[in-house]
This record gives structure tokens, sequence and C-alpha cells, in this order.
């Protein structure tokens, strides 16, 4: 019986171990911070937004003008296209489709000066003069020799130098766009590494597209997880051998939470089909937390003498376990996966720690340290001014909501992104998304965007739809155009041009063409970002970031803006959060009310002092990771109240348990503060201060 | 003012790192008739200048896509991209010029018999131009023929 219990924890591990093996790649592990927001109109236009090609787009800036410039930039163009997987984007390039079109219904995409009456035979005369007189090689439009259209203007032109896009004063621009769609990590990454295995050791030569920072920044936050996991573990390892020094009882440990590690990973990617890496972190960390029960059962000596059950430890798991049930029905998908993970792997280590370590039984070592040396700490004094820090702090408290603080800050990109918005002149522009049941509707939503929005790019918006057809049809008729036709040709004649030069003027076809009811394949073909989703199609514009407060009056139109859907998002759930945090917080005060009535004011202060200090020294940039550790921490804030109140807290067993608790919250949690990405870097500062504050009390002794 | 035309010709002339004197001929298809200028030509690190003595004295300076025009009455700036058929232009001689056959090959196939390179023109610039011819003497520009799609026929001589 005694042989089989000891071994009963290895082979739960070889079970666990097992399906982990051979269900690991049904768990598909995420890196995408955005991915983890609610679903929301925001996030559905962020989606659809990436099918876009200008989403993904490759810039490459070759520096100067000079013959070696043009020559670098031609060969990654020859080089790039050979590769199969980008297609050249040069607005200079033209496109058959769209000429065809623009040929056919010139007279309906220019403007028209209608108000102008002109003196036919003065209107020829200039045109003479200028193709006779003008030092410059003169072309005149044989279709228009009125002059009743002209060009619409382009707001953000892009230059050509030498026959090829230049980006502002820099030197050559080439623009790509990807021909795979399926948006993809391996695809953006096959393209990644292309681009930059082509332009390595080119020195003149500036990149980037957005989806680089997929590639990059996840490859760095996979980094950074692991390393953050390498190092929480070998901290633990090596506390855990000073601490417990039994390595018996080590070796057990250490099964015990990669079986509920393994386990709770397993059990997540069941009920989520994309798992965030940041799930991996936690729970690591979370393993930190669970080895508290150990060490509370193993320093009161429940594993080498049948002893009663441990209603410290209890409560400790119990108001954890409960703070993360309470934040678990929050509707966040990145909340909701850490808090499901936690539970699974707290009651799995609770479980294992409690009921099988006993059975198994070990050998208690002399406690590692014993601690004596304390301070007088007036715990009342602490309670009530931490509660004043808590009010005040509340008081000025700044939520941040830019989400791309909590992710990887990938400063290289960002700067040459910058490089190119600022050389583009797209810097201060949002994309929006415009929607629309029909082609025709949303050709007359992207014009009512470029009307009202003076300085925005609509791409669309150089089309025409039914409605102004007819109008513009109703415009031409009223000019009487055809009927001048005649005394044009007798004029231009006299003046000088050839006989029959303006036969084709004002021709019916360009007068009235047939309306041109205008595919997705043909717009798709012409070159312009237009998609169908159930029925609905789709396209995009730029508009100026100080006119988009413009938007809310069209409910056809919206910001595609990851810092706006988060904040939309937050606003959605803050309730939530607000009653979940208030829900934890009664749960743990009534729990303290519970059991430490006595010390209340002992226990409580490993709550409100860490949360004091945590509102205080952050309160100025809180973002939803600190609010949201900063309940963790009173979660095991309340357990280390609860270990002190309920013991002589003089006790050194009690003592020991906590300074090893704490250890290993700090290796668990305190590590995530070297991170780089800021939800982990964010994490970790919380718990370093919260620990450090259960520090200081723990170093303290009621004054009698 | 015409007087300082010629004094912005007489500096330009001075400070020319490579000029040429050259005449234009000019077939307008719409007038059916030919239009003939003459002056002379600079090549600057970034720019064009072409300096026009007849019929008129008129400066144009080609610099960063745009083109500035002096005369008597002033000046004035077109953007040139605004005017592919004259962008070409500028493109096609600065190329010549530079002898830059990257930036002609782009655009053009060139096919050599002897003194004379034929230019095809393929992609945008076949929506402009129907053909460039360059003729060289003992490898020295000697002439540029540029017909354009609309009938119109630009030549330009270079003067001894």
């Amino acid at each position: 019986m005694k042989s089989w219990t000891k071994t009963l924890n290895l082979l739960l591990f070889a079970i666990v171990g097992t399906l982990f093996f051979v269900y690991q790649n049904s768990v598909h592990v995420s890196t995408n911070l955005l991915s983890f927001l609610p679903e929301s109109k925001g996030k559905e236009a962020l989606e659809i937004y990436s099918h876009f090609k200008n989403s993904k787009e490759i810039l490459i800036a070759s520096e100067g003008f000079d013959k070696e410039s043009l020559s670098h930039i031609k060969t990654i163009e020859e080089k790039l296209l050979a590769s199969h997987l980008l297609k050249l984007e040069s607005a200079i390039v033209p496109n058959a489709t769209l000429i065809e079109y623009t040929k056919k219904n010139a007279f309906y995409l220019k403007n028209l000066n209608k108000d102008d009456q002109p003196n036919i035979h003065e209107k020829l005369k200039t045109l003479y003069e200028r193709m006779v007189n003008n030092p410059y090689y003169t072309v005149i439009d044989a279709n228009d020799p009125l002059g009743y259209f002209t060009p619409k203007e382009k707001p953000i032109a892009m230059s050509i130098r030498d026959g090829h896009l230049a980006l502002g004063d820099f030197g050559y621009f080439s623009v790509f766009s990807i021909k795979d769609t399926s948006n993809t990590i391996e695809s953006y990454k096959a393209v990644y590494d292309l681009v930059h295995q082509e332009l390595k050791g080119m020195q003149t030569i500036r990149v980037f597209s957005p989806t680089f920072y997929f590639v990059e920044n996840s490859q760095k936050i996979q980094n950074d997880v692991n390393f953050l996991i390498a190092l929480s573990t070998l901290l633990l390892l090596i506390l855990y051998v000073f601490i417990i020094r039994n390595i018996y009882l080590l070796i057990n440990t250490i099964v015990t939470l990669a079986t509920s590690t393994l386990l709770s990973f397993l059990l997540i990617g069941m009920i989520w089909s994309e798992v965030s890496v940041f799930v991996l972190a936690f729970g690591n960390a979370i393993g930190a937390l669970a080895i508290d029960y150990m060490f509370l059962y193993y320093f009161y000596g429940h594993y080498e003498h049948k002893k009663g059950f441990n209603t410290s430890a209890f409560y400790g798991f119990l108001t954890t376990f409960g703070g993360f049930m309470v934040f678990s029905w929050i509707n966040f998908p990145l909340i909701q996966q850490v808090c499901v993970f936690a539970m699974f792997s707290l009651v799995f280590s609770y479980l294992q720690f409690v009921f099988l370590f006993p059975l198994i039984g070990f050998k208690k070592a002399h406690p590692f340290a014993n601690f004596t040396f304390s301070l007088p700490l007036p715990y009342r004094a602490i309670a009530l001014l931490s509660l004043l820090a808590i009010a005040v702090s509340v008081y000025f408290l700044q939520v941040d909501t830019d989400i791309k603080k909590l992710d990887y800050q990938n400063t290289a990109l960002m700067k040459e992104e910058k490089f190119f918005k600022d050389a583009a002149k797209k810097e201060g522009y949002t994309p929006i998304l415009i929607e629309a049941n029909s082609i025709d509707a949303l050709i007359a939503h992207s014009n009512t965007i470029k009307n009202r929005f003076k300085n925005a790019t609509v791409p669309l918006s150089y089309f025409f739809d039914r409605a102004f057809y007819e109008a513009r049809k109703q415009e031409l008729e009223a000019l009487h155009v055809k009927e001048k036709k005649t005394l044009i040709e007798e004029e231009a004649t006299k003046i000088g041009f050839r006989e029959g030069f303006f036969k084709n003027a004002y021709n019916d076809q360009l007068l009235s063409p047939s309306y041109p009811n205008l595919e997705l394949e043909t717009l798709n073909a012409m070159g312009f970002d237009v998609v169908q989703k159930d029925g609905h199609y789709f396209t995009y514009a730029l508009v100026k970031n100080s006119e988009r407060g413009l938007l809310e009056k069209f409910d056809f139109a919206y910001a595609i803006d990851a810092k706006g859907m988060f904040l939309v998002a937050l606003q959605k759930i803050m309730h939530q959060l607000l009653l979940s945090g208030a829900l934890s917080v009664a749960f743990n005060a009534f729990i303290l009310f519970a059991v430490c009535r006595k010390t209340l004011a002992l226990s409580s202060s490993y709550v409100l002092l860490p949360s004091a200090l945590i509102l205080t020294l952050l309160g100025l940039h809180f973002t939803i990771i600190h609010l949201f550790m900063l309940f963790i921490v009173i979660s095991f804030g309340i357990d280390y109240g609860i270990y002190m109140g309920k013991s002589n807290h003089l006790e050194s067993e009690t003592k020991s348990t906590i300074v090893a608790s704490l250890i290993s919250a700090f290796a668990g949690f305190g590590v995530l503060v070297f991170s780089d990405i800021g939800a982990l870097h964010y994490m970790g500062l919380v718990s370093c201060i919260g620990i450090g504050a259960i520090l200081i009390l723990l170093m303290g002794r009621r004054s009698h | 003012m015409r007087v300082i035309v010629l004094c912005c010709l007489f500096f330009l002339s001075l400070f020319a790192n490579d000029s040429a004197a050259f005449k234009e001929t000019r077939y307008l298809y719409a007038l059916d008739k030919n239009i003939t200028l003459e002056g002379y030509i600079t090549f600057g690190e970034q720019n064009i200048v072409i300096e026009y003595v007849k019929p008129e004295p008129k400066v144009l300076t080609y610099f960063e896509e745009k083109l500035t025009i002096q005369d008597a009455k002033g000046y004035q700036v077109i953007d040139a991209q605004s005017m592919p058929s004259m962008n070409y232009f500028f493109m096609i001689i600065k190329a010549v010029h530079d002898e830059n056959t990257l930036l002609l090959n782009s655009f053009f196939e060139a096919t050599t018999q002897g003194d004379e390179t034929v230019l095809t023109p393929k992609g945008v610039a076949a929506e402009v131009l129907e053909e460039v011819r360059i003729v060289r003497h003992e490898k020295k520009l000697h002439s540029l023929h540029v017909k354009i799609k609309n009938g119109d026929r630009i030549t330009i001589e270079v003067m001894d």
C-alpha cells in the first residue's frame, strides 16, 4: 500500500504527461494580445481590415536619387518579385482595367465647371496659343476643347522621380503587398525572412511592414516568456533546495506542479481554441502560489505525523480560488483564460498537497532559518493609514487604456514605421472601415466621407454611384454641348487646327456611357481594397486624427483603432470588473471577519498596506493589468493575514512558511518585472510592491 | 525684364557644367505645324536647365519633377507629374544624357544598329509614347527623335 501511494504522484504525472504529449498540438498558443479581446464591432473591423492589402504592405526605400540608388531598388524589386510571394503595388504602373474605365467615364470622374459659359472662339484660340507659345511641349484634350472638365485633386499624391515612386526627399520607394491572403503568422514569417535575406548588408535601405510586428513581437514574446519561465523555474528550484531540504519532497513537489500546469493547460485548450502565451507565464507564477499549501503542511509536520485538517491552508486556498472564480465571469477572454487556468492549477495542486502528500509521507527538515527578529509595528495605525491612502489614491486614480503599452514595445520597428509615415505624410491619420450592403452604396458612402472629411484619403471615392451618375448625366445634357460641336469644328479650323481634329469631342459615349455596374472582382482587379463578408461590403479610408470625432455622425463608418477598441471593450467590462473586484473584496473581508476577528487589524493590514502602496505608487498610470494584479495581491495578501492571525506570529514555523511563500511568490510573479512585455512587466511590478509590503509587515510583531 | 532674363541666361551659362546648343523641332499633329526652338541645354547634378533663345528667350528649369519657367513676364511653376508626356520627355533626355540604361530599360526595349538606338516603349510609357530614336555620332549624342501616340513628334538636334 505504502509503495503504491509513493508512486501515485509519479503515475499521475505520467498519465497527464502522456495526454499532454498526444494533445499538445491541438492547443494553439497565440502571442497576439488583440485576439484575446472580447468580440465587438471594433474587433470585427480590425479582422476585416487585416484582409486589405493596405494593412500588410511592405515598404522599401532606397536612399538618394542617383543611379546607384535606382539600381538598388530595381534589384530589390526584381529579387522579391521572383519569389512569387509578393506583388508590386506601384502607383505609376497603369492598371489596364482602370485605364479602360477611366477613359470610358472621363466626363463622370472629373470635376465639372458647369457655371462656365465659354466663348468658343476664345477658348480655342487660347488652346492654340498654348500649344504654339508654351516653351514646354503641351498636350491638349481633344475630347474637351472647351475645358469643362478638370481632374479631381489628390490629397496625398506620391511623388515620382525618374519614372520611379519616390518617398519624399529620401529616395526611391517601392510598395509591395503579400499575395497570400491567409493572414497566418507563417505566411508573414516567410515574407519577413525573404525580405531580410534580400536586404542583408544593404546600408542605405529602409524597410517596414505592419506584418513585421507580428513576426518580431511574436518571436520576442515567445523568447521572453521562455526566458521568464526558465528564470523562474531555476530560481524556484534553488530556493526549494534550500527551503525544503528534502530531495524526495522536492521531486514530488516539482512533479505535482508540473502535473497541475500540464493538466490545466490541456483543459483550457479544450475550452478555448487559442490560448494566450501570457497564460503560460502566469501559470508558472500560479505554481508559486500553490506551493504555499505544501509549505504550510510541511512546516507544520502534516507530512510526518497524522494531523488534523489545516484550516489556515484551506482558507488561504479558498480566498485565492474564490478571487479567481469571481474574475472568471468577466467577459474578457484574456482574463477568463488566466483565471480559469489559475483555478484549475490551484485545485489540482491543493488536492495533491493536502490529500496525497500526507499519504506519501515526508520527513520534516529543520527550519531553514529562525526568524526571531521583529519590530513593534502598530498594525491598527498601519491599517487605518492604508485605508486613508487607498481612498485618496482611488480619487486620483488615472486609468491608462493604451493597449499597446501592454504589448511588447518594439521601438526599432516603431521608429521605422514613423519614418515611413512622416515621409509619406501619413502620420496623424487613422484608418476607418466603411461598410455597405452593396458596392454602389459603398461607393456612395466613400464619396460622402470624401466630401465631409477634407483631408481624407478615400480610394473608392475615385468612382461614382448611380445617384451621381444620373445627376451628372442631367448636368451634361443641360450644357447642350452636342449642339456646339459644329461650331467648335468650324472655329477650330479657322484658328488653325487640323480639320476634323475635334470631331470626337463631346461624343455620345463620353456624354452618356451606360452606368458601369462594378463587381467586387472588377474593383479588386483594378487594385482597390474591397472585401465582402456576410453579404456586406467593406473598404477603407484614412481620416485625419483631428477629424475623427465627425465619424460618430455616420453609422456606416468606424475607426480601426486597437486603442479605441480596447477602450470600448474596457468600458463594456468595467462594471463587471468593478463588481467582481467588490465581490472579491467583500468575500475576503467576510473570511477575515469569520476567521481572524480577534486579529483584524493585523490580518487586514496584510491586504491594506500592499493595496495602498500599489495604488499610491502606480495609480497615475493604472492599466487593467495593474487592477487585475491588485486583486491577485489582495488574494494572496489575505492568505498571509490568515496564517499570521491564526498562529502565534512569533512561531518560527509560521514565519518560515511565510518567508518561504514570499520568496517563492517573488520567484513566480516577481521575476515578471524583468519582462519587456508591458502586461507581464506590470504584473511583476505590482507583485513586487505587494511582496515588499508583506515582507515589512512580517518583520513586525503586535505592540502589546 | 528682357535684360534680366538675358542676364540670367548669361550667368547660367557661366555656371553650366555640361552645356550644349540644340535645335528642337516640334511637329504638332493637332495644328499640322512645325515649331522650331533653339537654345542651350545644361545638365546639373539634380536638374536640367533649358535656355531657349529663339523664338523668345525663356528659361526652363526641371528640378524634382517641377518645371519652372522664367520669361519676360515673370515665372511660373508647373507640376510635371500632372503632364505625363512632358514628364517622360524630361526623363528620357536626362536618362540619355546620364546614359542611365537602367532607367531606360524600365520603360523601353532597346535595339541598337550602328549609331542608332531605337527605344520601343513598354508598360506605362507605351500609353503615351510610340517610339524614341537616339542617334549618336562618334559616341556623342547627335539627335533625339520622340514619336508621341497622339501623332506629335519632337526632334532635338545637338548643334556643333
